[in-house]
């Protein structure tokens, strides 16, 4: 059966754990070729070993997207081992719970702004050089934190904040070159990271609860969507947000 | 000064999730940020980290406190 991501070769940042992960599995499913990059390198081994164990083909990269010369290993290793690059999804991104404002560390700041925008900024750089003569689609991983007032982060609502902005600005600078960007816009998904980030499992529920319909999405909610935009199917969408939290935030 | 900051990214280490992430997979990111002495600095790494994924995600505030001493005794050697 003809998969939706034939032939198609993607890198998946963050692939390690949660959405990441979810959308590396289903895209080897619909038959793209995996490379599945995170820092978590035990984590990440398996997500790729447990593709190859499915029958696809998949990749481990050890890498840190803060860091531009473990991103330009990254990209560069990802087109020597599979000859060309098709899809980016910027997933990785780290939430660090803040104080208010005149609270937050400097480190809280670097280590959240480094990973989420700076990051999404550096993969972006080395991987569209690879896409220029063919086309690409690069999927970013926001938040609605991004779009509203996050009330646990500062940080990371402005990091999400500049994601979008930077797939908007992205989109309109490489149309000439067919590389769409679109962002994802996740709300409260069940992965390690959100149960996490809430602080204890009753907070975790309690804001789950006031999702409408009172159910918390979970990662393939969100991959489902990365699907569309890194296949055909979405090729004339590019620049556009997508939020996937079950309607809460239209209800604020 | 210094056993200040160790005890504090311990403590949110402890309490954050993300922030856990970042110390065990960028712990010398943190470490170059922060104001450690060099024995401090082994001990997040050598001593601390390995700790940290070991925790529990997230660690429920009733446990947190006996959680972040213990690490902090681990790191300075009690």
């Amino acid at each position: 059966m003809k998969g939706r991501l034939d032939g198609k070769v993607a890198i998946i940042t963050g692939a390690a754990t949660g959405i990441g992960r979810a959308a590396a599995m289903l895209f080897s499913k619909e038959g793209a070729k995996v490379v599945v990059a995170d820092r978590n390198v035990e984590q990440g081994e398996l997500t790729a070993s447990e593709i190859k164990k499915l029958g696809g083909e998949s990749i481990f990269l050890s890498t840190d997207v803060s860091k531009a010369s473990e991103v330009k290993n990254m990209v560069d290793e990802a087109v020597s081992v599979y000859g060309k690059l098709d899809v980016l999804v910027n997933n990785a991104g780290v939430l660090i719970r803040t104080s208010r404002l005149h609270e937050v560390s400097e480190l809280e700041w670097d280590l959240t702004l480094n990973t989420d925008v700076k990051g999404v900024f550096l993969c972006s750089k080395y991987a569209i050089p690879y896409m220029l003569e063919n086309g690409g689609s690069v999927i970013n991983v926001s938040s609605t934190s991004g779009i509203r007032a996050s009330l646990i982060s500062s940080s990371y609502g402005v990091a999400k904040a500049g994601v979008i902005s930077l797939t908007l600005t992205a989109s309109q600078e490489y149309a000439e070159n067919g590389i769409r960007f679109n962002a994802v816009v996740p709300g409260i998904i069940d992965t390690p990271q959100s149960r996490g980030s809430t602080g204890s499992t009753e907070e975790f529920e309690l804001r789950v609860s006031e999702n409408p319909g009172g159910r918390v999405g979970g990662p393939k909610d969100v991959a489902y969507m990365m699907l569309f935009l890194a296949s055909d199917e979405s090729s004339y969408v590019s620049g556009a947000s997508f939020v996937i939290d079950g309607g809460r935030t239209v209800g604020f | 000064m210094s056993k200040e900051v160790l005890r504090d990214i311990i403590d949110k280490a402890v309490a954050d999730y993300g922030f856990r992430l970042a110390v065990m997979h960028g712990v010398d990111d943190v470490i170059a940020a922060s104001d450690l002495s060099d024995s401090e600095a082994t001990a997040l790494k050598d001593t601390v980290v390995p700790e940290l994924k070991n925790l529990p995600d997230p660690v429920e505030p009733a446990d947190r406190l006996s959680v972040q001493s213990k690490l902090a005794d681990l790191a300075s050697g009690a």
